[in-house]
Order: structure tokens, then sequence, then C-alpha cells
């Protein structure tokens, strides 16, 4: 107790020098505070990221509500403090603590990190020297505390071997509750840290990566990867089987501070029955469940009531292939109206844009419009499997016009496999003629020019899709055609914007990176790399001579072509599409041959052996 | 329609939530009690809310407070006991009433201050204290707004807005109650007296406590 009050003093004397106090602080609503003595495990649940991002996902949120409903245990929430904090928090001595008791995380039994995006990695390392513990998981030499991660990112998170105890894979629903179970064992029997991760490595989804052996060929490629103790030989990510019926929150912590998403999220489906060759979520997330409209019409009810939330958001990788999604907006709409609530719907597609669909969701509010295309002409769009048309783009547009809109943002990659710079001016040229649509509208709004944003993100080729094989373009190549892209357009109504291609490229090499990439990692820390998915804190100088340091090339991982022979850093772990899907979807991408969505056709990429009685099920025959 | 003022103390951490997300936190905290709470009409409706009196982020309240209507006649208590569980740690509603003045009639307000020091420092604050209230003005840099958007510094001589109402000094401590000019004509923020107070002493303290104890019109009465 004492010791918390001398925290509290410490805060008195920082707080009131840093940006947004209030996101070190907690208290908010909804935050759940138990008794130390009442409860055997205690969990910090950590975002490598400042409070309000990390206060925005939705992963964090149901991971928080499952395990403190459990009596026995108790999760509390972890950001990486901005920069003027973190220096005040050296300066006084503040240990890094969790929001909901002030209480020091190097204490508690486990620690745990969400992987959303590779760039947070460093952040990863500096808040558990923040804590005050050995960023090095052979340094930490207890039982407690366990440091776990998962997420995305923890599909092939070999770049963070050296630093964590033990990865989840996949849905954290079960397994989470399952590992800390065992833990509760484990710490009652007194067991030692060896035996606990030898235990853990036999539940299903549970990665432990100091009980795998790497061999790499001379030419730097991976040439074996064995387990040991007993450990299996591949992992298999955990999916939850019956969407509709597993743990949802009912409440949130309602941010003090404005978080990037501050709305009651609901999440309508898991997987996407898409298959965009580039995207990563519509792989390692498969296969395709829904939840039932009632279900979420219940969540999103309570929600609302818990929090004073005044818009929901019905979340997923693609809403609008919801299949029920009419008659869940009617449900919803029957008491959102009367209550003043919006609903909001990100991750619509042009393909199933109907009249009727834009007229319910901006009954009560109008917006913006979003669309991602991704390439400019239909042959990239083959390639990369979009699967819609420019003309289904165009009429999209033309009725989103109709309906009043003024401004439409459209999302677009840059250095998708075989483009040619006759497809970076395609961008140019589908902006220019939705500009051109605006015009023939002849019911435009008087005096109302548009306003079409490009938007151009680099392509980076990620573990479990089928382009896991393709190199990245270089940074000069991807400078050489956003160049073209800004020179092709030729009116002031397309602004086109574009991301940091030295970014994108750490990001190839972290993503496909392997073990050796650890001692990289922890000294591009030591020289000062944190918050990386921060412009103003990135630094590829840092990291391309501490590669360099360490004997790494990074255009072996970002910029090589991989053989389909070739075994992966990630090639240990399942995550139900198989290699030989991957491999097949490929050579279509090379040949501009499409496949067609889950929903219509199943193209047997395997996720449904993910089902534990062994059963496909729909949509999967 | 019925106007009702809500009374209320902010302290401990919800003295660093910010006015915005304070007017955001309690717009919430009003939806999540399920009082007919009234929308504005326009095109785009929201509750209708006012403060009186915004508090500087770091600083405690003892004597908020905020307006809202309501669509129907509900007793103070059972706004009270509704209200309160919805509000986040650190907030306590102590009274609820029909709105008497309009918070243009605010005119002072008080602040107990603390200043802290980890060594010696206070003996030295509280004689520069003493120098400082005895001369005839003090003139502190302050910002003003010249025309909409733009802002300048102007010297300003802030004696007549203060008032020092009690000094307490301890070991390492030095504890005073400020009464300063406040309201829309003549404000004063406590932050720039003791700016002035630690330039005369040429020390600063390690910790600074502020909270505005009272709130008050022309006649010292406490705003209603």
């Amino acid at each position: 107790m004492e010791e918390k009050q001398l925290l509290m003093e410490k805060l008195d004397r920082i707080l009131p020098k840093v940006q947004k106090p209030a996101r070190y602080i907690g208290g908010e609503i909804g935050s759940i505070v138990k008794s130390p003595q009442d409860v055997a495990v205690r969990f910090a649940f950590c975002f490598p990221d400042l409070y309000e991002i990390g206060m925005s996902h939705l992963g964090m949120k149901i991971l928080y509500s499952l395990i403190n409903s459990r009596p026995d245990f108790w999760c509390e929430r972890v950001f990486a403090p901005d920069m003027d904090m973190r220096d005040c928090m050296k300066e006084q001595g503040i240990p890094l603590y969790g929001l909901e008791s002030l209480e020091p995380i190097k204490d508690f039994d486990m620690i745990g990190f969400t992987l959303q995006y590779e760039l947070s990695f460093t952040t990863i390392l500096d808040m558990l020297d923040l804590a005050g513990l050995p960023v090095r998981s052979s340094q930490r030499k207890e039982l407690y505390p366990i440091v776990i991660a998962g997420g995305p990112c923890a599909c092939n998170p070999e770049p963070l071997a050296d630093f964590i105890d033990l990865f989840v894979l996949g849905e954290g629903e079960e397994v989470n509750l399952e590992l800390m179970d065992l833990y509760k064992q484990a710490k009652a029997e007194g067991w030692s840290k060896e035996a606990f991760l030898k235990a853990a490595s036999q539940i299903q989804g549970i990665y432990v990566p100091s009980l795998y052996q790497v061999a790499y060929n001379p030419d730097g490629t991976v040439a074996s990867i064995t387990s040991e103790e007993g450990a299996p030989a591949k992992v298999t990510k955990r999916i939850v089987a019956d969407l509709d019926c597993i743990f949802y929150p009912e409440s949130f912590v309602v941010p003090a501070v404005e978080a990037v998403h501050d709305r009651a999220m609901v999440e309508v489906l898991r997987g996407c029955a898409r298959g965009c060759r580039f995207c990563q979520a519509g792989f390692i997330y498969r296969p395709f469940r829904e939840k039932e409209p009632g279900t979420l019409n219940s969540y999103g009810k309570a929600l609302c009531d818990s929090t004073g939330y005044d818009e929901i958001s019905l979340t997923s990788l693609s809403t609008s292939d919801y299949t029920r999604l009419e008659p869940l907006l009617d449900t919803l709409l029957d008491w959102t109206e009367k209550e003043k609530v919006n609903l909001s719907l990100p991750s619509l597609r042009v393909d199933n844009f109907s009249d009727s669909l834009a007229e319910k969701i901006t009954r009560v509010r109008k917006s913006g419009l979003t669309f991602a295309p991704e390439a400019g002409t239909q042959r990239i769009r083959d390639v990369i499997n979009k699967n819609i048309t420019e003309e289904e783009i165009l009429r999209t547009c033309t009725m989103a016009f109709e309906g009043g809109y003024t401004s439409v943002k459209l999302y677009f990659m840059l250095g998708l496999p075989t483009e040619t710079m006759e497809d970076v001016e395609g961008i140019a040229q589908l902006a220019q003629k939705i500009v051109n649509l605006y015009y023939e509208n002849p019911n435009k709004p008087k005096g109302k020019g548009v306003n079409v944003t490009v938007s151009a993100a680099g392509f980076v080729p990620k573990p479990f899709t089928p382009f896991e094989f393709e190199p990245q373009d270089t940074i000069e190549q991807f400078a050489a055609k956003q160049r073209h892209l800004v020179e092709s357009v030729r009116t002031k109504k397309i602004s086109v914007k574009y991301h940091n291609n030295k970014v994108s490229f750490l990001e190839a090499v972290l993503a496909r990176g392997d073990r050796r990439l650890c001692a990289a990692m922890e000294q591009a820390w030591r020289k000062g790399c944190v918050l990386e998915g921060w412009d103003e804190h990135f630094s590829l100088e840092t990291w391309l001579e501490t590669l360099a340091e360490c004997g790494l090339d990074p255009a072996f991982y970002a910029n090589r072509r991989r053989s389909f022979e070739e075994v992966t850093p990630w090639s240990h772990l399942d995550y139900g599409v198989t290699k030989d899907f991957l491999i097949r979807e490929n050579k279509k991408a090379h040949g501009d041959r499409t496949t067609p969505n889950c929903l219509l056709q199943c193209s047997a990429c395997g996720a449904s052996g993910l089902y534990p009685d062994g059963e496909g099920r729909w949509p999967c025959p | 329609m019925i106007p009702v003022r809500i009374f209320y103390r902010k302290a401990g951490r919800a003295k660093y939530l910010a006015h915005l997300d304070l007017m955001r936190s309690v717009s919430r905290a009003i939806k999540r009690s399920g009082l007919p709470v009234w929308y504005t009409q326009g095109f785009n409706p929201h509750m209708y809310l006012t403060f009186s009196l915004p508090l500087s982020l770091g600083y405690e309240g003892m004597w908020e407070t905020v307006d809202i209507r309501l669509n129907e006649e509900i007793c103070s208590e059972e706004i009270i006991s509704r209200l309160s569980p919805c509000l986040p740690a650190g907030f306590e509603i102590f009274r609820v009433s029909t709105p008497v003045q309009e918070p243009s009639a605010i005119e002072w307000a008080d602040y107990h201050v603390e200043l802290l020091f980890d060594e010696e420092g206070a003996d030295r604050m509280s004689h520069a204290l003493a120098r400082l209230m005895e001369q005839p003005e003090i003139l502190v840099m302050k910002k003003a707004k010249k025309g909409p958007g733009r802002k300048i510094l102007k010297e300003v001589d802030i004696r007549p807005m203060v008032q020092l109402l009690e000094q307490k000094e301890g070991e390492n401590c030095l504890d005073m109650t400020l009464r300063l000019r406040t309201g829309l004509s003549q404000n004063l923020n406590p932050s720039l007296f003791l700016d002035a107070l630690y330039k005369e002493a040429e020390v600063e303290p390690d910790l600074v406590r502020i909270a505005r104890v009272a709130v008050l019109d022309d006649h010292l009465h406490p705003f209603e």
C-alpha cells in the first residue's frame, strides 16, 4: 500500500509535465480492479504502442474481459509510454506498471504482448526493460514473470524468438485460459520455468521457441528446424470452432483519452472468404466463420448500455461479406436510431455495396467513403485475386455521388508482383475516371468540387500468403513508381499520398526474418529504436548500420525471390492453409488467373482441417 | 426541458483528465446512466452539456459544475444515485439542483496550493510570498487575444486579482489559500501567480498540488 502511495506521489511529480497524462493513470469506466490476495495469476496485457492505439484494439478488449471473467485471474492493461513519459519514468525510477493496480508488472505472473505489426517489436524490448526485466528470455530464470506473445505477427515470430518465452498461435479465447490454468498449477506446485515451458509446449497452439533448433545452409537459408524435449515438430494454430458461442465482452474499458477507434465494436465474423493474395489476414484467420444476427444485436445493445458509446462499428476483415448483413442492420436500426447511436461499417467492398446498404448505413450520419481497389489495372487486380472489376468500382462511385458524397478515398498498393509502370499509371487513370464521373452526375451538389484521395502503400510480402515467395521492390524501385504515379496525375481534384518506403522495407525484412535477426533487434533497440511505427522515431539508417554489424543483409530478407522448395523460417508453424495451396495460388497469380471466393467454390486451402473434430464445415466442403 | 446543475468534485486520478476528455467522459456517463437527457434539435443532435468553469489539467476541483437538460422531472437523489456509478474514478457528485445563477456570475475562485520541497526552499518561498503580497503591483506577461485567432503576450498587473487568504509553513512545504479573479471578464490562472512567486523566490518546488476549493460570485457567495 505504501509503495503505491509512493508511486502516486512520483506520478504527481511527472504527470503535470507530460502530454495527455490521463493515459498513465487508469481509473477509466469499465476497468477492472481486483484484490491481489484474491487472485492466483496476475496477467499484464501489454500493447507495444501508445495508449490511444492500444485502446482501439478489439483483441485486447476481448481477452481482457475474458481473463477477468475468471475470479482467480486478474488481467491489467499496459501500454508503451510516449517519449516524454518514458524519459520521466527512467529519471524518477518508476518501473512499468499496470493501469489497474498501479503496481510494477515485473512482479506479475505473466506478461503478454500482442504482435500487431512488425515495427512494434523493438518497443516490446523497451517495455521489458522499463519493467526492470532482462530482455532475453534466457536471462529470466524464474517461473515469474513468463513473457508470452500472440497476434497476427506470431505467424512468423522468429525475429523475437530470443526474447519471448512462448508464443500463442491463432485465436486466444480458449488457449489463453488453458495456459493460465497450467501456470496456476505450476505456481502452486513450484515448477521450474523449464518444466512449465515443456508442459506448455504440449498444448495445441503454444510455440516455445527455445525447444526448437534452427540449422542454416551456407547460403543463409534455413536448412532445418528440429524440435526437442517432446515439443511437436509442427505447431498448429488454435481456432474457435463455434464462433457464435464464444465469449464476447459486454463491457469495454472506455478510454479516458480519445483513442483512434473510440466506439463499441461488434465482431461479426472471423476469417475472410476472399483470398486476396497479398493479404496475410485473409489467410491466417481462416476458416471463415460468422456469428448470428441475434447474438450480434445483443452484443451491440449491451456494449452501448455499459459504455455510453454513441457509435457501433461492425468489424471484421470484410463486413459486407456477412451473409445476413441487411437483416442485422434492420434489427440494429430498430433501437439505434431512437437512442441516437450511429452505425459504421468499415471494410466495405465495391462489388456488393448496394443502394439499400448505403441508405441504411447513412441514415444516421454521412461520412466519407473509402474503398480499396488495391491496383490500377484489371491485370494486376487479377494477379492479386482482388476479384473486382473497374465497372464495379465505377458503379459504386456513381451510386455514392448520386447519394450526395463528394469525396472518395481509394487505397492502392505499389510494388505488387509483376507490376509495370503502365500498371502504376493505371492508378491515376482510374482516379481520373472517378473524377469525370462526378462531373457527369446531373444532380451533383452546386458549387462543390470532388475530392479523390489516392493512398498508395508499398507492398510487403508476408508469410502464409501466396506471395511469401516474392521479392519486395527495392527502395529505389518504390521511389521511381511513386514519382511516376504523381507525374501521371493531372488534376488537383486527385491528391496522392504514399507511405514511407523505408518503413515498408524494414517491415519486409522483419516479416520474413529468421532468428538471426534477434541480435540485430536487440542492438537496434539499444541504439534507441523504439516506437518505430511513428515516423518521427523511425530510423532505417540505425537498422542498416546494426544489420551490417551483425553480418546480416536486409536484401536477403526483403528483396530475394524464394524457391518453392526453400525451408522458410516459419515452416514449423501450421496455420491451416497448406504450402501446396500457396504454391498453386502463386502460379495462378503469375498466369493472371483468379480464384473464386470461398462462398462460391472451395479451393482446398486446408483451413477446414483446423476444426477440432476433423470435419470440414460450411463454407468448406 | 428541465435545466439541472450537477455539482461534483474532481480529485485523485481524475485531475489528469483534460477538459475535452472530461466532456466526453461526462456525456458518456450520462448516456450510460439512462437519464432522459435532452438533445439539441438540429441536423446533428447532441447532448446539451455546459461546464461553468473549465479547470486546468492537473488541478483538483471541489466545486465543479456541469449543466444538463432533462426531458422529465427527476428528483436530485435519483440523479445522483444513477449518475455516480457511471463516472470514472475520482469523481463525486455532491449536489444536484436547479441552476440559480448564470456562469457569467462567477467573479472569484479560491485555490488551495501546496508547494512541496525535497530539501530546503519552503522558507525562502514563504519570504518571497510575503514580499510579493506587499508590492503595489505584480507585473507578469500574460497571453492575450488580439482579434480572432491572434494571440500576443501582454504585460499585466495581477496584484489586484490576488488575495492571500491563508498561509501555513511546514517542514519542506508551504500551503496557501489564494483568492483569484475568475470568470469571463477577468481571469487569473494560479500558475501565473505561482510563476511570479517562483521568480521572486528564485527557487522552484519539487511537487505542486493545486485544488480549486470554492467558486464565488461578486458577493463572495458560492456559485449556485
